[in-house]
């Protein structure tokens, strides 16, 4: 059971850095963006 | 910025701020479902250790329907107001309950047929519906993936995700019904819970939903920013 | 207009129609079409004897088993009609235009509904009892006024499939998928009208004891209330453009 135990909350930590690395990057393109929209407005 | 892009960038900021703070107490939180799960429960007298899914598998399972729920209303809404947004909720519950409900498929057997000796216990209301559930999924999803982008695909998708939706407690209760006529022999559950099971089940359910939602989340926001980059460049 | 123009009866305008009037002359439009085709619609019948006939053969005929089975075996061999009746009546409309016609009269959508509904569900209707029909000869059942009943929940299960099948059907009709896209939006929503469908049939073919006829009943009854109204809301979404 302690080896289960072990062996999932790898897993887990393993999967819930790629959610946080998801969620990084989404607001990196969500920075990206802002910059863009607001340098289009300036063009306007 | 014009105004709906500073709409979907502040509602993406919004949802990506959320899920920011929600990372750390998931994390904590499915440690401890885990921890629960493994170590604190006790062994279950009859099923033996195999009985510790059933952490997941019902914590996992709700969310399916949750999510459902997520899927009815993000078309209602859309129907009513046509503001993209909502059909932005509804595809990306319906990416996640999907996997949850692929997820509680899987389980299921892997508990039944150790217990029950049978992969699927044909006639147990709750794994029917979740079975039918999973189709309409699938089905959601396909018409989804036929339909070119724009207010068409929105809507038909709304309205069958609101056809689905009133689906489902139909099927529960056809099934239920047709139970009483034809007794299964296996009974659902004659598991009695112990005070530390029903502890680590609390845990696992809280968890899961967090899980759930923060995957929406996630989701959401990445077609908020996906639709935006869509709105700059054909400005 | 084009082709897809059709006269209100008296060669009035539909814009004073009544909804009920409306109704009946979609509901005849549409029967007139498919009289007039009555080819492919025969052809539906015997598909779906051939099916039964398939399942004759791939069960042992005379075995009890199958007579069990023999409820199940009908139910699926109807689900075969209805399909194919609901892309040809959707088929029509688009190779006519008819349907953007119908859309521009001054006409409820939820009218629209109805009318493809009823012609739908009567000619399921009459499909489905032709194949009853066949199945009771094949399968070795005997005539008697039990079999009714049957009657009474083929009539019930066709206007719900109807009803889901009509509208999923107009709006797949601008999909290029729609003729295998129809069937897996379809099949999960009505798999609650199999259930008791097939429960209640049985007990009627194998003599048993009345015990879920009723309840049979009410379910597809339940069903199709929730259907048609569900429909005849949101009919207007699926056909707007």
């Amino acid at each position: 059971m302690i080896y289960l135990f072990f062996g999932y909350v790898v897993i887990w930590t393993i999967l819930f850095l790629y959610l946080v690395f998801l969620m990084r990057s989404q607001k990196q393109v969500n920075d990206k963006l802002k910059a863009l929209s607001e340098t289009l407005d300036q063009q306007d | 910025m014009s105004s709906p892009i500073n709409t979907s960038w502040r509602v993406a900021r919004l949802y990506l701020r959320i899920a920011d703070w929600s990372l750390i107490p998931l994390y904590f939180l499915m440690v401890v479902a885990l921890y629960g799960a493994f170590l604190y429960a006790p062994t279950e007298r009859e099923m033996g250790d195999v009985q510790r899914i059933f952490y997941f598998h019902v914590g996992v399972a709700w969310n399916c329907f949750l999510a459902f729920f997520g899927v009815f209303l993000g078309g209602v809404a859309y129907l009513i107001t046509r503001k993209r947004s909502w059909d932005h909720l509804a595809a990306s519950c319906v990416e996640v309950g999907v996997v949850f409900t692929t997820m509680v498929l899987t389980t299921g057997p892997i508990w039944a047929k150790p217990i029950w000796n049978t992969w699927w216990p044909w006639g147990d209301p709750r794994i029917m519906t979740t079975m039918v559930l999973w189709l309409i999924y699938v089905a959601y999803l396909m018409l989804r993936s036929s339909l070119p982008e724009g207010e068409t695909k929105y809507k038909y998708c709304a309205v069958f995700g609101i056809i689905g939706f009133l689906d489902v407690p139909i099927v529960w209760f056809s099934i239920r019904w047709w139970r009483t006529i034809h007794p299964v022999v296996i009974t659902s559950s004659g598991a009695e819970l112990e005070p530390e099971m029903i502890h680590a089940l609390f845990v696992s359910v809280i968890a899961m939903t967090v899980l759930c939602v923060t995957l929406v989340m996630l989701r959401m926001a990445m077609r908020l920013n996906s639709s935006m980059a869509e709105e700059l460049t054909h400005s | 207009m084009g082709p897809g123009t059709w006269n209100a009866p008296g060669g009035r305008s539909d814009k004073n129609m009544n909804p009920i009037a409306l109704t009946w002359v979609l509901v005849g439009k549409d029967l007139k079409i498919e009289y007039r085709s009555r080819q492919a619609y025969l052809t539906t019948v015997f598909f779906a004897i051939l099916i039964l006939v398939i399942f004759n053969f791939a069960f042992d005929p005379g075995s009890p088993a199958t007579r069990e089975a023999a409820s199940g075996i009908l139910w699926v061999a109807l689900l075969f009609p209805g399909i194919i009746r609901l892309n040809r009546s959707f088929q029509v409309e688009m190779e006519e235009g008819t349907l953007y016609g119908l859309i521009l009269s001054p006409a409820d959508r939820g009218v629209l509904f109805l009318g493809k509904l009823l012609a739908n569900w009567l000619f399921l209707m009459v499909v489905d009892l032709l194949v009853f029909l066949a199945f009771v000869i094949v399968y070795n059942f005997s005539f008697s006024t039990q079999l009714l009943w049957i009657v009474l929940l083929i009539v019930l299960s066709a206007l719900g499939f109807s009803a889901v099948g009509t509208l999923l059907g107009a709006m797949v009709s601008t999909i290029r998928t729609r003729e295998v896209l129809l069937p897996v939006l379809l099949f999960p929503i009505i798999l609650p009208i199999i259930l008791p469908a097939v429960s209640g049939t049985q007990e009627i073919l194998l003599a048993q004891e009345i015990q879920s006829l009723n309840r049979s009943v009410e379910l597809l009854v339940a069903f199709d209330l929730i259907y048609l109204a569900a429909g005849y809301l949101l009919f207007d979404y699926v056909v707007a453009d």
